[in-house]
């Protein structure tokens, strides 16, 4: 009798038991793991722009923390604007700037996509709007300094769950259940995750930062995604264009021709900025509606930006034959014979190593995504030229400002400017790269530095002042 | 007797246990109390009624919310007289009778605490009065013209933070019978002053840098809309930005008859086509939040504001000039700023509402140039993750064309009030006053507006307006300026009709 009925109870306290834990279970699958489908865009604009590219769940930042950061850590940022600041673009009332994706994937978290590095913007006063150009390189964002942010609140003391989630609270109402996941899960592991990030991006502290427009997409993908080991090489380059793709892979494609197709050119990209094997692999098997392909079809279409100011046409037809005397050999898409510019900055050859290939390699083993193997070479791919002149500065390593100073010999090219301000200045051909506002939005280029150097390219700097004059009216309307 | 021993301990536990439960369970439904003062009435709601512009959320990190709690709204004049001789009302608070507070301040009761919030009424309710011996006439959704909001923001701030400013100063001053209830009561004496001392302070600290001499005053009658929400929403520092930046001054606009403004650029930049956009991001002005808006409340005075109509010209009109203005205005004014039937819903003039070009139209920039780009990006994260998230702000390159429904009561005019009448305006701006007084609310019929060469009046203080300072120029919009005087007269005679 009394056996039964202590059995009676423990089997209630078991099913009781029982009942909170598979409760528990679900809460922390449901608001912590559940991946939700990640919103479609109706255009394929859109999806470049705001779509996800599946790096969401290992770099992915919780929205809620993602956007009041810049308001708990104002200091932190270059100035008052929040992210804008860092050059990120807006439009059309998109709560995210462009180049980022939001999936839910137990919570809404945020992600950089293709976007964040190929859209520019332009103007041609200060007063102006900036005409948002995509596909064009990101000459205005900071990129370094926006991982530096993220990384820096997350060293900073008043990075606390108290802090974030009274800034939270300001916008939003987390459900009780989310506020104890956000106080003791969601905020205390971003802090360590951006730490984490932080140790394992300690090697970008010796060498020149990026600066606006540039970026290392090297050395992060031999050292984070890879695994290699961390060694001195500078990897640093411009943000490319992403049109006339079709040109362009003819040349072979990154800064130095290595890679042959489009696609291989995406995946790897998407790897670089954190996309992971599983979410490859999902979407690859989604075949023609896979996401990835989406973006690339997308660039695939997209054609060079038409120089929007005036151009003197009979100058530039006067440029045309210096053009096609000087430098069609090499810049022509029609020209199968392309001898390489093998004279400027050499860091950015030196950063991709055959073991990184290799490992690249088996990171795709079996994988039908799997980039075809490439190693770097000894030089620079001679780049098709559409759109030239929504793609200053100038040269791989960006060193040089304007097309006018790059027609000068490099001794008497700027040894200091500023990149990140978008007003464009059509005389020298490029973005005004000095001057209050440039010093103020931007960030100073020392061609002292390593990897910066502004050296070679000397094709054309012997040329007249008329003809280098046409020759740069020309370029206009590339 | 173990027994005996034992059974009183027992029921003394219980009982403990009991009162415990009791008090956990009230503090806990207190804390989640949430009950503004209602009105049925919807002219007394949009006079009375809360937005939900009162802190909420959290009792130790209020959110939201603009003034202390009632109790101590109610000791600040009497807390720091020297400050504010005339209390609220010489700021150009309009008291009603039966009322202690004055019109544009709600109650709610939040977390226990009796608070108060500023509501639409407060900025957009004025006063005019036929002679200096008249009672004024309260024109609801009218502009605040009377209103010194930034004087008043900074006495709020000032005398929050003052010494004298003290638990026993509130508490010597708490009204008897009636004052706040006993969750509040308890709260003031465990520290809940310094509390709200350093809550104000934050905002002090935020916003300090518009408040500097550096930057021109507000005056009576105008607010900067953008710049004070760049520091609270998005706790940007202001005095990194550049100082033009910080000068953006404008009138308060008229409320009345918004229907037919759907569509429209409104606001005096035309940065918004939305007008439920627009009209939560002036609730931001008054102390809403995403997270503690009564979107209900506010949905009211917006139905309200819907159809209300633009008050009729309460003195005589001259018919014959009016008709002989309504055909000069149509060749010179119509395109722009449609005519008297906009009150009636009707569009006329196909420029209406849309945007000139500020070198078009040649009035004073900083307003425009306060409102940026990079602003507008980051309004676009405002009322996140919910139907109601800002996707209309644009940055423009001008000044909107207002329509000029009710426009006699919309004086001073231009978006920074730099012309104190209609017939003002339509002179060169080197004939236009070069400096005048504002807040003063006799009518001047001749001239349409009010009489602006009056300094003070029984001890209240009108704003001087210098036309010379940054943000205040009343240069530009030249139109009509060379037609004959008869004319001109006629136009405004046409204009009282609208």
């Amino acid at each position: 009798m009394t056996q039964g009925t202590a059995s009676l109870g423990t089997r209630l306290v078991v099913a009781v038991g029982l009942v909170f834990v598979a409760v528990a279970t679900f809460v922390v699958y449901d608001r912590l793991l559940r991946e939700a489908p990640a919103p479609v865009f109706e255009s394929d604009e859109e999806h470049f722009l705001y779509g996800s590219i599946g790096n969401e769940s290992t770099d992915g930042i919780p929205y809620w923390v993602w956007l009041v950061l810049p308001r708990v850590f104002p200091d932190l940022l270059p100035g008052p604007g929040g992210y804008s600041t860092l050059g990120l673009l807006s439009k059309d009332g998109n709560d995210l700037p462009l180049g980022f994706s939001k999936v839910t994937i137990g919570y809404p978290r945020v992600a950089m996509n293709c976007a964040f590095c190929h859209v520019g913007s332009v103007r041609a006063e200060p007063g102006d709007l900036p005409t948002i150009v995509p596909g064009a390189p990101a000459h205005q964002v900071a990129a370094q300094r926006y991982t530096r942010f993220l990384m820096a609140a997350a060293s900073d003391g008043r990075f606390t769950a108290a802090n974030i989630l009274g800034e939270i609270n300001r916008n939003y109402r987390l459900s009780a259940v989310d506020r104890l996941l956000y106080r003791f899960i969601i905020i205390p592991e971003t802090r360590a995750r951006l730490l984490r990030l932080k140790e394992q991006t300690a090697w970008m502290d010796g060498r020149p930062d990026w600066g606006h427009g540039r970026a290392d997409v090297l050395n992060p993908m031999r050292f984070h995604r890879l695994g290699r080991p961390v060694d001195s090489a500078i990897g640093t380059a411009d943000m490319m264009p992403l049109w006339d793709m079709a040109d362009r892979e003819a040349q072979g494609l990154f800064w130095n021709g290595s890679q042959g197709t489009l696609m291989d050119a995406v995946v790897t990209s998407a790897i670089a900025a954190g996309t992971s094997r599983t979410w490859l692999d999902a979407d690859t098997s989604k075949w023609e509606e896979a996401d990835l392909l989406r973006v690339l079809r997308y660039v695939a279409d997209l054609n060079a930006p038409a120089y929007p100011f005036a151009i003197d046409k009979a100058l530039a037809a006067a440029g045309q034959p210096v053009f096609a005397a000087e430098c069609a050999q090499c810049h022509a898409t029609d020209t199968a014979a392309s001898p390489r510019a093998v004279d400027t900055d050499r860091d950015r050859l030196a950063a991709w190593t055959a073991d990184a290939s290799a490992a690249l390699d088996a990171f795709g083993a079996r994988r039908d995504w799997k980039p075809a193997p490439f190693e770097s070479g000894d030089h620079y791919a001679a780049v098709p030229l559409g759109g030239v002149w929504m793609r200053a500065p100038y040269l791989h390593n960006g060193s040089v400002p304007s097309l006018a100073a790059l027609l000068e010999p490099p001794v008497t090219r700027p040894a200091r400017f500023w990149r990140g301000y978008d007003v464009y200045d059509p005389d020298s051909v490029g973005f005004v790269s000095d001057g209050s506002e440039a010093r103020r939005l931007g960030s100073l280029y020392d061609t002292s530095q390593a990897g910066n150097t502004n050296v070679g390219h000397n094709y054309g700097t012997s040329l007249s002042a008329e003809a280098r004059r046409a020759l740069l009216e020309y370029l206009k309307t590339l | 007797m173990k027994t005996s021993q034992t059974r009183p301990h027992r029921w003394t536990r219980t009982a403990a246990v009991i009162v415990g439960l009791f008090v956990i369970l009230w503090v806990v439904g207190t804390l989640r109390s949430d009950q503004p003062v209602r009105y049925d009435d919807v002219t007394e709601h949009f006079k009375y009624g809360s937005i939900g512009s009162e802190p909420g959320v959290s009792l130790l990190r209020p959110v939201g919310g603009a003034l202390p709690p009632l109790a101590e709204f109610a000791a600040l004049p009497s807390i720091c007289p020297e400050r504010l001789p005339g209390g609220y009302a010489s700021l150009g608070f309009i008291y009603e009778q039966g009322h202690d507070l004055p019109i544009g301040v709600s109650r709610r009761r939040r977390m226990g605490i009796d608070h108060v919030g500023l509501n639409c009424a407060a900025c957009h309710t004025g006063t005019v009065r036929d002679t200096p011996q008249s009672a004024p006439r309260i024109v609801l959704g009218m502009p605040a013209h009377q209103l010194d909001l930034q004087s008043f923001v900074e006495f709020v701030l000032e005398c929050s933070l003052d010494n004298r400013m003290t638990t026993e100063t509130v508490r010597s001053r708490l009204p008897d019978p009636g004052g706040p209830a006993l969750f509040e009561r308890v709260l003031l004496r465990v520290g809940f002053i310094d509390r709200l001392k350093l809550q104000t302070l934050d905002l002090r600290n935020r916003i300090a840098p518009l408040l500097d001499d550096a930057v021109p005053r507000w005056g009576r009658g105008r607010v900067d809309t953008f710049n004070p929400y760049k520091a609270i929403q998005f706790n940007w520092a202001l005095d990194q930005l550049p100082p033009s930046e910080l000068i953006g001054a404008s009138d308060f606009p008229s409320l009345w008859n918004q229907q037919p403004r759907e569509g429209m650029q409104l606001h005096w930049d035309g940065d918004n086509d939305s007008v439920d956009e627009r009209n939560l991001s002036a609730g931001l002005g008054a102390g809403i939040t995403p997270a503690t808006v009564d979107h209900a409340a506010l949905k009211r005075v917006r139905d309200w504001i819907w159809t209300l109509p633009p008050p009729a010209y309460p003195y005589p009109v001259d018919q014959a000039l009016a008709a002989r203005g309504a055909a000069v205005y149509g060749t010179t004014c119509l395109e722009c700023h449609g005519d008297h039937r906009f009150k009636d819903g009707v569009r006329a003039g196909s420029r209406i509402g849309t945007v000139v070009r500020a070198s078009d139209i040649g009035t004073d920039r900083y307003r425009l140039d306060s409102y940026t780009a990079t602003f507008a990006a980051n309004q676009y994260a405002l009322f996140p993750e919910s139907p109601y998230r800002f996707k209309r702000f644009r940055k423009t390159d001008g000044y909107a064309n207002h329509p000029l429904d009710g426009i006699w009561a919309r004086a001073p005019y231009l978006h920074n009030g730099s012309v104190p009448t209609l017939r003002d305006l339509l002179n060169a701006p080197e004939q236009r006053p070069v400096a005048f007084f504002r807040g003063y609310d006799v009518f001047d019929r001749a001239r349409v507006g009010f009489i602006s060469d009056v300094p003070e009046e029984e001890g209240r203080r009108f704003f001087r307006y210098d036309t010379t300072i940054p943000g205040n120029s009343n240069s530009g919009h030249l139109y009509g300026v060379s037609l004959p005087d008869e004319d001109k007269q006629a136009i405004v005679e046409y204009m009282k009709t609208f």
